[in-house]
């Protein structure tokens, strides 16, 4: 359920202070300079973020799991055997085998090897994670600036309708969302779509209030009396300001995602057999609890394990970029 | 005050016809058996007996035609026989089982709402007690492992946490203590009339919310605990015990009850994921239940009290909160 | 989420919700069991694990759990055998017989028959209930709106269907109370199988004041289908808990052998897996075994040596059911109109395999769409539902695909939300090992129904439990040309003739003989592949004596008592 509740925490931060005053030195600052110290600010913040020891790891820890998800066609198969294929002669024999060094977290309940499986689920997990924050950060920025810029009418519509987004409970609206894809579109792209679609508003408001922010920024003044179309002034000058929220928080949605993915294939919406999710391990192996609770735990603790890095490596964005969200 | 409520209120009416609108659309557009079908099973129907019902619930008219008499339904104010009249509010009647919607959602609410209370009392008191520890011995060595555990805590998957719960209070503790510290797997009824059924529910519903309300009175904490008035007491020589439950925490508590009291909203909205864990027989679970029985009625019924209950708890957390805050009161500074 | 978005509906088993089981050898025995333990103790209450049934009302019920509850609480006028369904008993009434040709039957009611409130069973109450199964214009008593029944099927050979389906007429005129105690039934064709029919809960009287003015439950009128009166052996004691509970108890004025229990305690549960716990902690007496947990069971309850009677230390029931598990394949697809084709599917699944992994080595290997217990059974009926690679390759090669080569991908179909992923991947598994390439094709109950509604599939599961334990209700539903559930659409003239002659033969013997040569040139053909058989996967306490589950899965609560000291 991650999107639901941390969307709803950074909006209790956003409705706080909806519109911050823009700093003393950006005010008086061209239109060229803000551009030079964004770029000057990101390295800053790079170099903040180095000394967090933390976030490092989270980092090392999400590059190790994607190289994992890869190359796993290269190296998995030939060591755990096929995650996917099932040999029916043999299966009784091989099924729910404990740890052993060919299998070490063991054999699943129709005998494939559980550790291959869950690296190939990382390629589902991640795909999700951050395609799906891609979609919201787009529909999100887009609307956000619409909103934020135009004001009045349009900003009313756009608010109202993200009010509208967020009344709905998160996960019923993703099961609904789903529930409408066309007959045989399941798997990977239907999910991808369904989380994106419903993580855009968080965006939209986030961006909407950073634009507020900068907006009457003598720089963003000047350069509208320069005769700067609405276009170049948005993402020429505002946007460069106003998206540091927006990155931390898409660092952060991507655990949400994978959280949300994890979920719904767990309540059997997800991706399909033969792709192989951590949620769908999970929901698949319910019955073995008590038998085999090795089913159930290892494709938990990679979901705990990654979301957990890019939290961590969330907050640490956050640290660097000095931007208050999350708390 | 009642002007900011009034404008409260008339806020939720475009959110509530938005979201009713959206539901009748994804409802007509849905692909798949149509309600009445999923009576019949695989056994295929009898044309005149589906023809019969659909006509019973008035499937065979347009989507508009059908939300505009939903919301005549939900109207407490009706015409009957050319005069208006006032009627309690019809959600319906359930496709699928032939009973009133009323009568579902009023056995589900009960499960749902004894649940979150459970869970809000779990975040209330493990949060906020450890928001408090970690923000006045902050960089100890507790503040770390708070911190490192509501980061741990918001990116566990809930349905996960659920099941670890199950087999390790449910099964290897039974094991292991010979049933001294055993909690039952899940159960609804029967042997367990205390809330000792209840607790791995509660505790899996909470757990997200714990760790953001520990969070947000850490930082609220040491926020409030560097403002002028607080160090003007610590110099007028008040102890720091006294500076923090004299003084702090009363202002730095009030984000945390919002945030709590929206939680509760978002509680009551159904847990669908903690309910499908422990079979839980709550709103979030016949709702979910009845989207895959193309059951709308219940659908449409159920979302529209949930919208109603999260408003209502929205509206008396802002309202609370104006009246709690003496800065949202007077319209001053914060200094008493 | 798993299985508990519907209900399982008695004419065919959704896998959900009954993850159940097969014992070698099911064929069912008759019980040695009784006094082993003891006497009979009278009184007790058994509590019973169900799902929240759909209705209690007998003109809509169709579901196993509603059978279960109404069966219990209503006699229609025949009843099987709890050991063996195909021998018939009576049971509301007394005697029956037909003309020659099976069109016109006469029953003759117990003359000792009440309701539950005292008012004697007549003819005209079977009459008022059977057109209430029929007609469109039926109310249901819980809402008060109009709500046919959707099982009026039961009654399609009636006289006067058609008319009172469409509305045009409100009674059936093949129904006819000669007089109170006798019912005279006229059919519009042959069927010698109707006194089969007649034994479904749906077609119980019913008292015509009570559904439609009420019936009286502390000092307020109660709708009906909350508090049923029947003429059954067990009575309501309250009117039902919507999602708690269901409570019976003994119906003193019953006119066969009073029960020993003093009542049943129905509690109703979302998810077998939750009742399951509550049985491990004791406060249930029956219930479904959880996924995953058969061999823990079987273990520390012991099982039932007949695989349907529970008694102190022979808990586990896991005797089969009558119904099948089985694959449609669409015969109108332009790859599965080859019959050789479709006989290479069939020998390449590897059924044991499934039975062992999925089922814990609790259920049976399909060998014929017919389940055993049912007349018609025979051990290896359909020839080419085995497993035999070599063959199945041999087929594959004669249809024209030596080794899958030119054989475009096959899509496999199945609902998403009933537990049927496992044993699609083991067939997926099994087709892709002699060179089939198949597709899954999952989707959420209503899109799945749709799907096959509309005629889209091409390999799709289904699972099918006859309304009545015979061979008929396989035969004609699944492979008639003219039925609609016939979703292979086989379409054998000489088999339509076959099932329609079969029907008017009124002599037992010589009818299931020639089911079985239909049976067998339905085979030969391979419509379907039959995988796997059903059976019990239930549970019962250690107080609980000769209580019987019959192949049908109804559990019969007549002779089953309750030991009361610990």
């Amino acid at each position: 359920m991650g999107w639901g509740r941390m969307s709803r925490e950074v909006m209790a931060d956003i409705a706080e202070e909806p519109t911050q005053e823009p700093t003393k030195e950006s005010a008086k600052e061209s239109a060229e300079a803000a551009a030079k110290r964004s770029r000057t600010l990101l390295t800053d913040a790079w170099c903040r973020l180095c000394k967090n020891r933390l976030a490092i790891v989270a980092l090392v820890w999400i590059c190790l799991v994607a190289l994992a998800a890869i190359t796993a066609g290269l190296w998995i198969p030939a060591n755990f055997g096929d995650p996917a294929q099932i040999d029916s002669v043999t299966v009784a024999s091989q099924r729910l085998l404990p740890i052993s060094a060919k299998h070490p977290f063991g054999t699943d309940d129709l005998g494939r090897d559980i550790f291959g499986r869950v690296v190939y689920g990382a390629r589902v997990s991640l795909t999700v994670g951050v395609l799906a924050t891609f979609i919201a950060v787009g529909i999100g920025v887009f609307f956000g600036a619409l909103a934020g810029f135009y004001g009045r009418l349009i900003d009313a519509l756009i608010m109202r309708l993200t009010d509208v987004f967020l009344a709905f409970p998160y996960i019923l609206f993703a099961i609904l969302i789903l529930a409408i894809m066309p007959e045989g579109f399941r798997g990977v792209i239907p999910v991808v779509l369904a989380i994106g679609f419903l993580g855009w508003p968080t965006f939209a408001r986030l961006f909407r209030g950073s634009v507020l922010a900068v907006k009457e920024a003598d720089y963003v003044v000047a350069g509208r009396a320069l005769g700067a179309s609405d276009m170049r002034l948005i993402f020429r000058h505002i946007a460069p300001n106003a998206i540091a929220p927006v990155l931390v928080y898409a660092t952060m949605s991507i655990g949400g995602a994978i959280l949300t993915e994890a979920a719904l294939s767990f309540l059997g919406l997800g991706v399909q057999p033969p792709a192989i999710s951590w949620g769908q391990m999970i929901e698949s192996s319910r019955g073995y609890l008590t038998s085999a609770p090795g089913l159930v735990f290892w494709p938990g603790l990679a979901i705990l394990s990654t979301v957990l890095a890019f939290t961590l490596l969330g907050d640490g964005v956050r640290d660097a970029l000095d931007v208050k969200a999350g708390d | 005050m009642i002007k900011y409520i009034m404008r409260r209120v008339l806020q939720f009416i475009p959110v509530f016809f938005g979201v009713t609108l959206a539901l009748f659309l994804i409802a007509n557009y849905m692909p798949g058996a149509d309600p009445v079908r999923m009576r019949f099973g695989e056994r295929t129907p009898s044309p005149e007996v589906k023809e019969q019902l659909v006509k019973q619930y008035g499937l065979d008219r347009p989507w508009y035609e059908q939300y505009g008499r939903y919301i005549a339904g939900l109207s407490p104010v009706k015409v009957t026989d050319g005069s208006l009249g006032i009627a309690s509010p019809d959600l319906g009647t359930s496709i699928y089982t032939g009973r009133r919607v009323s009568a579902i959602l009023g056995e589900a609410y009960p499960y749902t709402i004894r649940l979150a209370l459970l869970a809000i009392v779990i975040e209330a008191v493990f949060g906020i007690g450890a928001g408090i520890i970690s923000a006045v011995k902050q960089y100890s060595f507790w503040d770390v492992i708070v911190t490192l555990s509501t980061s741990v805590l918001v990116s566990l998957p809930v349905f996960w946490v659920g099941m670890m719960l199950q087999w390790f209070f449910g099964i290897w503790m039974k094991e292991a203590t010979g049933g001294v510290l055993y909690l039952p797997i899940s159960g609804t009824s029967g042997i367990f009339p205390s809330v000792a059924y209840m607790i791995l529910p509660a505790i899996t519903l909470a757990s997200v919310s714990t760790a953001y309300a520990a969070r947000i009175t850490r930082s609220q904490l040491l926020e409030v605990m560097g403002q002028d008035y607080i160090r003007t007491a610590r110099a007028k020589g008040v102890s720091e015990r006294g500076v923090l439950w004299g003084h702090a925490l009363k202002n730095a508590l009030i984000p945390v009850v919002t945030f709590i009291g929206l939680d509760l909203g978002a509680m009551l909205a159904g847990a669908v994921l903690t309910e499908a864990v422990f079979n839980w027989p709550g709103i979030g679970f016949t709702i979910a239940r009845a989207i895959a029985q193309r059951d709308f009625p219940i659908v449409f019924g159920g979302v529209t009290v949930m919208l109603f209950a999260v408003m209502i708890i929205n509206l008396l957390v802002d309202v609370s909160y104006a009246l709690l805050d003496p800065r949202i009161r007077y319209g001053v500074g914060a200094d008493e | 989420m798993r299985g508990k978005n519907r209900k399982v509906l008695c004419t065919i088993i959704a896998l959900g919700l009954a993850a159940t089981l097969a014992v070698s050898g099911c064929v069912p025995k008759q019980s040695t069991t009784g006094g082993e333990d003891g006497v009979p103790q009278k009184g007790g209450i058994m509590s019973y694990g169900i799902a929240e049934p759909v209705c209690l009302d007998p003109y809509s019920v169709q579901e196993s759990e509603g059978i279960q509850v109404v069966q219990a609480l209503f006699d229609s006028l025949t009843w099987f055998d709890p050991f063996d369904p195909t021998k018939l008993l009576p049971s509301a009434a007394d005697s029956w017989s037909s003309n020659e040709d099976a069109t016109v039957w006469t029953f003759k009611l117990n003359p000792g028959g009440k309701f539950s409130d005292g008012a004697p069973v007549k003819a005209q109450d079977f009459v008022y209930a059977w057109n209430r199964v029929v007609s469109p214009k039926t109310v249901n008593t819980l809402s008060g709106d109009v709500d046919p029944s959707p099982v009026g099927y039961h009654l399609n050979f009636v006289k006067g269907y058609d008319e009172v389906a469409d509305d045009k007429a409100s009674e059936l005129s093949g129904l006819r109370a000669i007089d109170d105690l006798t019912l005279e039934v006229t059919l519009t064709q042959p069927f010698a199988d109707f006194e089969y029919i007649v034994a479904h809960p749906a077609l119980s009287p019913v008292p015509k004041a009570l559904v439609e003015g009420g019936v009286e439950y502390d000092g307020k009128k109660v709708p009906y289908g909350d508090m049923p009166v029947g003429n059954g052996s067990f009575k309501m004691a309250e009117p039902w808990k919507h999602n708690q509970y269901i409570n019976i108890v003994r119906n003193d004025g019953y006119v066969g052998d009073t029960p020993y229990l003093d009542g049943v305690s129905f509690r109703i549960f979302e998810n077998p897996e939750t009742a399951y716990s509550e049985f491990e902690a004791g406060s249930l007496d029956f219930t479904q075994i959880g996924e995953g947990k058969i061999a823990d069971a079987k273990a520390k309850y012991g099982v039932a040596s007949d695989g349907y009677t529970a008694n102190p230390g022979q808990q586990v029931l896991l005797g089969a059911q009558a119904a099948t598990y089985y694959l449609i394949l669409n015969i109108q697809d332009d790859s599965l109109k080859n019959t050789d084709l479709r006989r290479a599917i069939s020998l390449a699944i590897n059924r044991q395999a499934i039975c062992d992994t999925v089922f814990e080595g609790t259920r049976e290997s399909a060998d014929n769409i017919i389940p055993p217990g049912i007349a018609g059974y025979q051990k290896g009926g359909w020839p080419d539902s085995r497993y035999d690679v070599e063959a199945a390759k041999k087929a594959l090669a004669e249809a024209g695909y030596p080794e899958g080569n030119g054989l475009a991908p096959l899509r496999l179909a199945f609902n998403s939300d009933g537990g049927h992923e496992k044993i699609m991947e083991l067939i997926q598994a099994d087709l892709k090992a002699i060179g089939i390439t198949a597709e899954f094709q999952a989707s959420d109950w209503g899109a799945y129904l749709d799907q096959i509604d509309g005629n889209k599939h091409q390999i799709a599961r289904m699972a099918w439990q006859s309304d009545y334990p015979i061979a008929h209700g396989f035969l004609y539903p699944l492979f008639d040309s003219k039925s609609d559930d016939n979703r292979s659409n086989y379409e054998n003239l000489s088999v339509d003739r076959g099932i329609a002659e079969a029907v008017a033969i009124t002599d037992d013997a010589a009818r299931v003989k020639k089911l079985v040569e239909v049976n067998v040139a339905v085979a030969a053909e391979t419509p379907v592949v039959p995988v796997l058989f059903y059976c019990h996967n239930n549970v019962a306490s250690d107080r609980v004596h000769d209580f019987v589950l019959s192949p049908l899965a109804l559990g019969y609560f007549e002779k089953a008592w309750i030991s009361t000291t610990e």
